[in-house]
């Protein structure tokens, strides 16, 4: 059986800069992964390859054995990979249930004609994604429940953004889940319950988890393996100890000959 | 507590002069311009005052108005809080002062003239409008005193006025609106009350040739302060019985309140006469085209400039299929035999637009498809492709809409098409906009890639709007050329889009209901005002920038455009990371 994602010889330049170069990564069906490195190394890059918002040059994505270079965004979506951004990006005029039924999108077809005459698989299919939705949203207990499902998004504190961005990224029912710092911007008590809510989304959902992350706390508390980045090259793989204290890592963060601790912070 | 903001002495007479400044620019303005001479021909209540010398009194009184509205503003920082009364002085006293600001520079405006002939420049600077402006008085001493005295009186009493009983200030206000609409729509009134079947001396008591009669105007006033006394007590005593049923009968009178609504839709152009009706039809034609626009630029995003080449494509090829000309080849098809292939060629003329500008956005795609929009008035007029669609001959002899064997003719039958047409827009829209359909739009709108991430086919959904947005617009086009029996290219200009595009945005962007009230601002106002014909683009130029600045959402906003304009916490963070900025080669056109 192939992993459930796969990536070869990825290459991306942009104009003379290589962002991306030979990079190579799989995943197994469950895994928590985090994607580590300075900035600038290349970390979103990967991101955006993976969810076909930018074309590679060269190399193979490959997920569940479907190749998925060349395809567009909705395509690779389709095909079970989701993602959040690194700046959170909502769609802040839909109210909360509506960001996430859009999630449902690629999930279910009704058309123009079935919308005019509302037709009975029309109705029986808005129920179905509605109750979905309730459901991916009920997953963040009572933060955006309640009257909050019609709330406009823009309207979210911050990490409730963050949150809603989460959910709408589950709502695609997509194997495997990207995450674009998802503690980025939060307080400490907000970075502890996103680390603990990683783990339940692959626990209780059955998420696969490939995360980029700064915060070494984070990384730390929930990935099973890590992998450094940098100048667009894999520099070190493993457990989070092994990469911790790898030499090229530590030189990445903090530059050559040093002994600190090797948190990058 | 309330926080007062002690406003000093001087800077309260400054802000007066502030806004005196803002009557100042709008009354030389309207002078310069030329309305208020035209509208002097017009009169509001007949042989007693003319519309132009109406507009400068309602100038000079608004100035006062203004002025102590500002002064309350600056005096209450938070909106939200109990309003501080302005003190009577300083109410009359800033009204004032910015009216004598106006006077003065009507004026100043009469000493310059009597040195330098303005007329050789700005043409509007007659004998006349000296006249109307001194008020009769000329160049002599009392013309320039006049005005100043009555702008200063005007203003402070209007001044005094606004610190008034509730009660008082508001019948005044809406006696002055509801007199000025009246005398504005007397011919209206006056042709639906003058037919047969109504007694005539109705018309002639009420209403003139030329404006409003005394009895007219006194009857509206009389009616707007028994509107004041009575109608808070008939509302309230209403709404008592509404509350007192159950909840089914709660149901039924809004139904009967429904019903109502669709009487008086059914029965308009019986009620209104003739000349209305054409009105009224000119009318649906914008709403049909709004709901089509509002598919496309409200729900999709897709700012469209050229929306008139779809109503062109629908004209023309309802006119090619039904004509009986026959050096154009015409197929002389019946009106509903041919109305399918009109959708159909119309929506596929969408796609044929929609198809170069898929990777457009914004600004680029504003600029692109305002260029197809005269690419359409260019090939209807080519001689290229006149042997099939007439150029600029346009095309004769688009047979009547025929119904079985009644044959649709006149505005009051053809009506009923047009609100047929308009409903099933409306419907359509409706029914969209919560919908798969709707949230794919409403998500590409906002955020076009994370759309696309989020499994949204945004080609096949652009491709879809500009689709249904061309053939609800085909529906405005047939009707159009069977309405006129022949089409010209010159009815097909960028006017029409511009006209179509400014009713959503005064409507309200997104709201069905919005559409509309557009339409019935920016199209039935004007074709009943005779008078603004040549100031029509004027009017909407002040009509679309006074909306933005006083209710950006609309007349009838939509319920997210509302939240979005009046939230001040609204704080999404728009900014893209390095990343995203790199996209931009995979995206010439950019954010």
């Amino acid at each position: 059986m192939p992993p459930i994602f796969e990536c070869e010889a990825l290459v991306k330049n942009f104009g003379g800069l290589t962002a991306v170069n030979n990079f190579n990564l799989r995943i197994e069906q469950g895994e928590i992964v985090s994607l580590i490195g300075p900035n600038g190394a290349g970390k979103t890059t990967i991101f955006n390859l993976v969810t076909g918002f930018y074309p590679a040059d060269s190399g193979s994505i490959r997920s569940n054995g479907h190749e998925l270079v060349g395809l567009s965004p909705y395509q690779i979506t389709q095909h079970g990979v989701a993602r959040t951004f690194q700046n959170v990006r909502l769609f802040p005029n839909m109210t909360v249930l509506e960001n996430v039924m859009v999630g449902q999108h690629s999930r279910s077809k009704s058309g123009v004609i079935g919308a005019i005459f509302r037709l009975p698989s029309f109705k029986a299919e808005e129920e179905a994604v509605r109750e979905k939705a309730k459901k991916q949203l009920a997953f963040f207990g009572t933060r955006l429940s309640g009257y909050r499902l019609d709330e406009p998004a823009y309207r979210l504190s911050y990490a409730n953004r963050r949150r809603l961005e989460i959910a709408r990224a589950m709502a695609t029912e997509a194997s495997l889940l990207l995450m674009d710092e998802p503690s980025a911007g939060m307080n400490p008590k907000e970075t502890e319950e996103i680390t603990e809510l990683i783990g339940q989304l692959r626990d209780e959902r059955g998420f696969t988890i490939l995360f980029i992350e700064h915060d070494m706390r984070v990384v730390k508390g929930v990935s099973d393996r890590v992998v450094a980045m940098d100048f667009g090259t894999k520099i070190a793989e493993g457990l989070y100890e092994t990469v911790a204290q790898d030499e090229s890592v530590v030189e990445a963060y903090l530059g050559r000959k040093s002994e600190d601790d090797t948190d990058g912070r | 507590m309330i926080h007062v903001r002690d406003l000093s002495r001087t800077s309260k007479v400054q802000l007066a002069l502030k806004m005196g400044l803002f009557g100042v620019i709008l009354m030389q303005y309207l002078i310069f311009v030329g309305i208020i001479e035209t509208f002097e021909n017009r009169d509001l209540i007949r042989d007693v005052i003319s519309i132009g010398t109406w507009m400068t009194l309602l100038i000079f009184a608004g100035t006062g108005y203004l002025a102590v509205w500002a002064l309350e503003r600056a005096s209450n920082p938070s909106h939200e809080e109990v309003k501080i009364p302005i003190r009577r002085s300083w109410a009359v006293g800033s009204g004032a002062i910015a009216g004598v600001l106006v006077g003065a520079s009507i004026a100043l405006l009469v000493i310059v003239n009597s040195f330098i002939e303005l007329r050789n420049v700005f043409v509007s600077i007659s004998p006349e409008l000296i006249e109307i402006v001194t008020f009769g008085r000329g160049e002599t001493l009392a013309g320039l005193l006049i005005p100043i005295a009555l702008a200063t009186i005007l203003a402070a009493l209007t001044g005094s006025l606004y610190v008034a009983r509730e009660d008082v200030r508001r019948t005044v206000v809406l006696s002055v609106v509801w007199v000025t609409l009246a005398a504005l729509i007397s011919d209206l009134i006056r042709v639906s009350l003058s037919r047969p079947g109504f007694p005539v001396f109705l018309s002639r008591t009420f209403t003139s040739s030329n404006g409003l009669t005394v009895l007219g105007t006194v009857t509206v006033v009389v009616l707007v302060i028994a509107w004041g006394i009575f109608g808070p007590r008939i509302q309230s005593r209403r709404a008592e019985r509404i509350a007192a049923r159950s909840e089914k009968g709660q149901r039924n009178a809004k139904y009967r309140q429904w019903g109502l609504v669709i009487l008086l839709l059914l029965t308009l152009p019986a009620i209104v006469g003739v000349f209305p009706s054409e009105v009224l039809n000119n009318i649906g034609l914008y709403i049909i085209m709004g709901f089509g626009l509002n598919i496309v630029v409200g729900m999709a995003g897709l700012l469209d400039l050229g929306y008139v080449a779809f109503f062109a494509v629908g004209a023309y090829s309802m006119a090619v299929l039904t004509t009986a000309q026959p050096d154009i080849g015409g197929l002389g098809l019946s009106f509903w035999a041919a109305l399918p292939f009109v959708i159909i060629i119309t929506g596929f003329a969408g796609l044929l637009v929609g198809v170069p500008v898929l990777r457009m956005r914004g600004d680029y795609l504003a600029i692109v498809t305002l260029g197809f929009g005269e690419i359409a008035r260019f090939l209807a007029l080519s001689d290229w492709l006149s042997p099939f669609i007439g150029g600029a001959q346009g095309i004769i002899h688009i047979p009547n809409i025929s119904v079985g064997p009644v044959v649709l003719r006149g505005p009051q039958v053809l009506y009923y098409l047009f609100v047929l047409a308009g409903a099933v827009a409306l419907f359509i829209s409706w029914r969209i906009q919560d919908s798969r359909t709707g949230r794919a739009w409403m998500a590409m709108r906002e955020d076009e890639h994370v759309a696309d991430s989020m499994g949204v086919n945004t080609v096949y959904y652009k491709l879809l709007a500009f689709g249904m947005g061309a053939m609800i617009a085909s529906l405005s086009g047939a009707l159009f050329a069977a309405k006129l029996g022949s089409i010209y290219p010159h009815s097909f200009s960028v006017l029409v889009s511009i006209t179509a595009l400014s009713l959503l945005i005064v409507g309200g962007i997104g709201s069905l209901p919005g559409v509309i009230a557009g339409a019935i601002v920016l199209v039935g106002l004007p074709e009943l005002l005779r008078e603004f014909g040549e100031y029509r683009l004027l009017i909407y130029g002040a009509l679309l920038v006074t909306m933005m600045i006083l209710r950006p959402e609309g007349i009838i906003p939509s319920v997210e455009r509302a939240r979005e304009l009046r939230d001040d916490d609204r704080a999404q963070d728009q900014v893209f990371s390095l990343d995203d900025q790199a996209a931009a080669p995979s995206n010439p056109s950019g954010d």
